[in-house]
């Protein structure tokens, strides 16, 4: 019997620190696993007790690089259990705030994560010699987006202005108009750098999974919509509980998650979301789909780079649709006026890494009683480790170590993984 | 200055924390390239970049101390560099001004990888911090005065004035005068007031300015028909020891 150990430490051009190990006994992967290391700061529990409006920004402080969605999701569940209904141009602004967030943090991945990797460099500080105008192009994208988010959210990174019922300041005429230039200015050039990832060639690996995502049947929703199962069922966010369920891994510091039926590894982000939607990708982002052969639906993980490049194309026309709908009726009151009451509120949103769940039940004076937060990345988990059983011995032959370990990390970094994410909320048991 | 040998050495290292302080030096688009015309990124796990190197110039840290690893880590950084930075409100003060349980030092607990008990340190716990740049997440305006005093030798200087300084330059309406609990008296400023300049009290996450008074707060509070919260009364207890 041959013994081989795969061990990648705190994998670089993720979010988080993460390990990854896979043992492999004569071609046969016997273990694959994915070992969060980032230290456990128990936020959930930290929220007991605290006021429902601190809530939001305390949660949003989870991840730094998709902290928009984090967010909003906090303020919609808390709002959902204080019986909050906003105006509809409200939510359109949160989607913009939101929309800002997903391509900064795609930009960030696909970029300078992804794109290295492809390109034969370590990191995109590597390619600057060679790629200087591409990478001065990136950053002025990435820029673009996090204006749209800083415009009408008062901060890139950890955005201020959504608050429990509404926002705290709302964005001029002429601040709409600016977000509107950036947008188009986005547009302007997003295709090209889409294509810089459309166009490589990524290795395949068809394993057929679950994926789960939003699904309204009409678009490929951010914030609101039931949650569809590829190919299985849709259920109301308030079930999750009945579909979704949690596992303890002693060897990683997140939780992992689990299809309640069958105990099966599932599937969130990009992939996923198109998956399940592609049917409504924008005309735009459809034809670049056709012009470079990708597919929907597609089994293969490292689709999920390339469907990311395709939600670029897409989201900016849905933030101009959005931005152009809200000039044309510039909303003139920020706050709804509410009551505190006693409540249970869930909100299920997309995050750039996919599905975001936040649970939370107030007290009659507006105390957190109960939280429960599922992150993409935690629910990626098992996935990743059933992804690296099924394609290690397809990769494993006639193959250096370093090698084998280098297309390892290539297929964890597909996931997008946010490890910062997925670690802050473990329960005691 | 192009050649890599004659530029002062950088590593960015992380802990435990939502890595939006770096997040925020990556979002200097328009900058980010001409300081790495500046200085050689030796060591940077986010982006890849990982050189051989014994000796840093200049090391920045982000992140609380949350495990005997990370301590470890915090000390291999601390014994190779000269100058080590303390970014963001976990390096600065363990996330405690953001999540504001203060007087809990740990909470003994089982989790997995064996670990005992939860903490949460900053680094000047464990060892000698150079500079610091405050706030959740650090400004960043204040993240490019930092990296413009390192590439020119200069001493870095922290803000020592509270937000309120930086939000009347800005004109905005008190937020204590419409009777809404905001921090601002007592936190430092640096970053311009950014959060009561679109309607949002200042939740302290800069961590305390240097002269804060936080019974005058308490007292403003008082007057002003604002409940003061428990938390504000324990950082008082604190300050005094």
């Amino acid at each position: 019997m041959v013994k081989k150990i795969y061990t990648l430490e705190s994998i670089p051009k993720i979010e988080g620190h993460l390990n990854f190990t896979v043992i492999v006994e004569d071609n046969k992967v016997v273990k694959a696993q994915a070992e969060a290391l980032e230290g456990v700061r128990l936020l959930e529990r930290l929220l007991i007790g605290k006021k429902y409006y601190e809530i939001p920004d305390i949660t949003s402080r989870m991840c730094g690089v998709c902290q928009a969605i984090h967010k909003v999701t906090a303020v919609q569940a808390v709002e959902k259990a204080l019986d909050i209904q906003l105006p509809e141009t409200l939510n359109m602004l949160r989607e913009l705030v939101v929309i800002g967030g997903h391509l900064q943090s795609h930009i960030l991945h696909l970029y300078a994560f992804v794109l290295p990797d492809f390109l034969g460099y370590k990191s995109i500080i590597d390619m600057l010699p060679k790629h200087k105008k591409t990478i001065k192009k990136i950053f002025m994208l990435k820029k673009l987006a996090n204006n749209i988010t800083e415009i009408i959210g008062g901060r890139a990174v950890h955005p201020i202005t959504p608050i429990v019922g509404g926002f705290s300041r709302l964005p001029s005429r002429h601040e709409l108009e600016i977000t509107l230039n950036q947008a188009k200015e986005f547009k302007r050039h997003v295709n090209e750098i889409a294509e810089l990832i459309l166009s490589i060639e990524m290795p395949k690996l068809e394993r057929k999974t679950k994926y789960v995502s939003l699904y309204n049947g009409k678009d490929i929703p951010l914030l609101s919509g039931s949650v569809k199962i590829y190919n299985e069922l849709v259920f109301n966010p308030e079930e999750y509980e009945q579909y979704l369920e949690s596992i303890t891994e002693t060897y990683s510091m997140a939780r992992h998650y689990l299809i309640k039926t069958g105990k099966e590894p599932y599937m969130v982000g990009a992939l996923a979301r198109l998956n399940n939607n592609h049917a409504y990708l924008s005309d735009a982002a459809k034809e670049l789909a056709k012009k470079y052969s990708v597919k929907f639906p597609s089994y293969s993980t490292f689709d999920n780079n390339k469907a990311q490049a395709l939600e670029l194309v897409h989201y900016i026309e849905k933030a101009m649709e959005i931005n152009e709908t809200l000039l044309d009726n510039i909303p003139r009151v920020g706050r709804v006026k509410y009551k505190i009451k006693e409540g249970n509120g869930v909100s299920i949103t997309e995050a750039p890494r996919g599905l975001l769940i936040h649970h939370y039940k107030v007290d009659a004076n507006g105390n957190i009683q109960e939280a429960n937060i599922i992150t993409p990345t935690a629910q990626n988990y098992k996935n990743m480790e059933a992804d690296a059983t099924a394609y290690l011995p397809q990769i494993i032959i006639n193959k250096k170590k370093e090698e084998i370990e280098f297309e390892l990390e290539k297929l964890i970094r597909a996931y997008d993984p946010c490890v910062s994410c997925s670690a802050r909320f473990y329960r005691e048991h | 200055m192009s050649d890599n040998k004659m530029k002062p050495k950088i590593g960015i290292f992380s802990l435990s924390s939502c890595e939006g302080c770096i997040v925020q030096i990556l979002n200097l688009e328009d900058d980010i390239l001409d300081i790495l015309e500046h200085l050689h990124a030796v060591k940077c796990r986010i982006l890849g970049v990982s050189e051989k190197n014994d000796q840093l110039d200049i090391a920045i840290v982000e992140g609380a101390v949350m495990s005997e690893h990370e301590k470890k880590k915090l000390l291999e950084i601390r014994e190779k560099s000269r100058i080590l930075i303390a970014i963001g409100d976990c390096a600065c003060y363990g996330g405690k001004f953001l999540v504001k349980d203060f007087g809990i030092d740990e909470i003994k607990i089982s989790l997995p990888r064996n670990t005992e008990k939860f903490i949460a340190h900053p680094l000047d716990k464990y060892v000698k911090v150079d500079y610091y740049l405050y706030g959740c997440p650090i400004d960043k305006n204040e993240a490019l005065t930092l990296f413009k005093d390192l590439i020119l030798n200069r001493v870095h200087v922290s803000k020592s004035y509270n937000v309120c300084a930086e939000c009347i330059l800005r004109e905005n309406a008190c937020l204590l005068d419409k009777g809404i609990e905001c921090l601002g008296p007592i936190t430092r400023g640096g970053c311009n007031a950014v959060c009561p300049s679109v309607g949002r009290e200042c939740i302290g996450c800069r961590g305390p300015a240097e002269d804060a008074n936080i019974d005058s707060l308490i007292n403003i509070y008082k007057e002003r028909g604002i409940k003061v919260p428990d938390y504000l009364l324990e950082l008082a207890k604190i300050r005094k020891r």
